[in-house]
């Protein structure tokens, strides 16, 4: 999993139907100190519950199409969790 | 996933018996303010995008889980056809107004 900086949204009514009801939002991968790192990305929100300006975690790649079980969609990054709080051994940050 | 634009169609006679009858389009990869940048990939259609549209792409081992790819060698796959992208506040994409 990686995290990332929600920075924008994506609308889109034609889809796929797995993602009915659910958002797409723009993600700026971050490094350990929530710097940027690398290039944006477009990843799926499946609870639409992700706001602009969060630090949120996501699963790229295969694993990212199953999250729950039953249901597959043709997602390589979906949103898994959204971050309270993150501290390494480095400096503490909240 | 990446934003596309579809730029092109492919047309493959000879081609891997199981992807007979799969639409396959050109997609050109874009950056956040809607810049074609220079990478390009063909992708499978599962959500019936057209030419000059903006879509979202998914890649890898994922492409393969819609109705039209299931099974196939296929590790690109268009599954959303953009309708607004919204980045830092601004909208930067509105379809139908550019």
């Amino acid at each position: 999993m990686n995290l990332a900086t929600v920075i924008g949204s994506l609308w889109a009514t034609q889809k796929h139907h797995s993602f009915t009801g659910m958002k797409f939002c723009v993600l700026q991968p971050l490094d350990q100190n929530r710097q940027p790192f690398g290039k944006p990305l477009i990843a799926v929100d499946p609870d639409n519950n992700v706001g602009r300006g969060e630090t949120v975690f996501y699963v790229e790649g295969g694993d990212a199409a199953e999250i729950w079980e039953n249901h597959s969609m043709p997602s390589d990054a979906t949103i898994v969790g959204i971050v309270d709080s993150l501290s390494t051994d480095k400096k503490g940050e909240s | 996933m990446f934003l596309a634009k579809v730029v092109g169609t492919v047309v493959a006679t000879q081609k891997d018996p199981k992807l007979a009858g799969l639409k396959l389009l050109l997609v050109q990869n874009l950056s956040l303010d809607m810049k074609l940048t220079s990478s390009f990939v063909v992708a499978a259609d599962a959500v019936g995008a057209g030419k000059d549209e903006v879509v979202v792409c998914a890649t890898g081992s994922s492409a393969r889980l819609t109705e039209m790819t299931e099974g196939l060698p296929v590790d690109a796959v268009i599954m959303a056809i953009a309708d607004t992208l919204e980045v830092a506040g601004s909208i930067v994409y509105q379809k139908g107004s550019n």
